[in-house]
């Protein structure tokens, strides 16, 4: 269980075939750090959301770079997806409601309500022209999970 | 990881086999895929078998909606099987269980059929 934070990094190009790269560095930068499976899915799906907006929305599959920060402290753990699209503040999105579009039969609006309720927190910044979006987990009893992780 | 899918059939029911993970950059292949099966064998009773998909994304499910909208429209229906306990946490979560059924195994869903 790591004390100190370590952090990595990784600057790929905003494509669609990159989406399993991205989710291979969160599961590499959070293996055998104390984190259950369900909070460093949570994590993966959340970026994975973001980037497939990002790459469709912001950089419309023109590419584009994105790059992402990953952040531990246990019992937290942050990614910072940093990208030069348009500026576009989740944190001020209400949750979606999502079931008449999906009575319908109709997907859309899913990834912004799946981020907002897998992360424990969703930070937005805009600066130099970038903006920095930050998606957060944190273990709710660390004390506990330690235990289990250690036995 | 890449995205494979294999199919086969119980009695009448054709489950389909998903095998990696699911998201923007696969959604196309996947959909390609079950509409050559759903061609072949016309609007009849589907399970995807979801065992073996590691990851899906909201593209992925927004797919599993077309494909269930398109069936249903036409007479044939579509059921999840063993959908992984990430993913059915999203699939509850933004609602999808309020649309198409799903169960914990591929045998419980070809049984639902039998109802």
């Amino acid at each position: 269980m790591p004390d100190k934070t370590e952090i990595s990094r990784l600057k790929v190009t905003a494509k669609e075939r990159n989406l399993g790269l991205i989710r291979k560095f969160i599961d590499a930068g959070m293996k055998n750090t104390g984190f259950p499976r369900k909070k460093i899915s949570a994590l993966k799906v959340a970026v994975t959301e973001h980037c497939e907006n990002l790459i469709r929305h912001a950089y419309k599959n023109k590419g584009g770079k994105v790059e992402l920060k990953l952040d531990l402290k246990y019992p937290a753990a942050k990614i910072t997806a940093l990208d030069s699209g348009p500026g576009f503040d989740l944190t001020r999105k209400k949750i979606p409601d999502t079931s008449l579009r999906l009575k319908k039969g109709l997907g859309g609006k899913m990834g912004i309500k799946t981020i907002l309720a897998l992360c424990d927190a969703v930070e937005y910044k805009r600066m130099n022209g970038r903006n920095a979006n930050t998606f957060i987990v944190r273990m709710k009893n660390p004390g506990k999970e330690k235990y289990k992780w250690q036995r | 990881m890449v995205l494979e899918i294999k199919q086969k059939e119980d009695g009448k029911i054709i489950v389909v086999e998903l095998y990696g993970e699911l998201d923007s950059s696969s959604v196309a292949a996947f959909s390609l895929r079950f509409r050559e099966i759903s061609g072949k064998h016309g609007p009849v009773k589907y399970v995807l078998d979801l065992k073996a998909l590691e990851f899906i994304s909201s593209a992925g499910w927004t797919a599993f909606l077309n494909e269930f909208k398109q069936l249903k429209a036409s007479g044939g229906d579509l059921k999840l099987a063993a959908i992984q306990p990430d993913a059915k946490r999203v699939y509850e979560l933004v609602g999808i269980n309020g649309v198409i059924e799903s169960y914990e195994t591929v045998k419980e869903a070809v049984k639902s059929y039998a109802r």
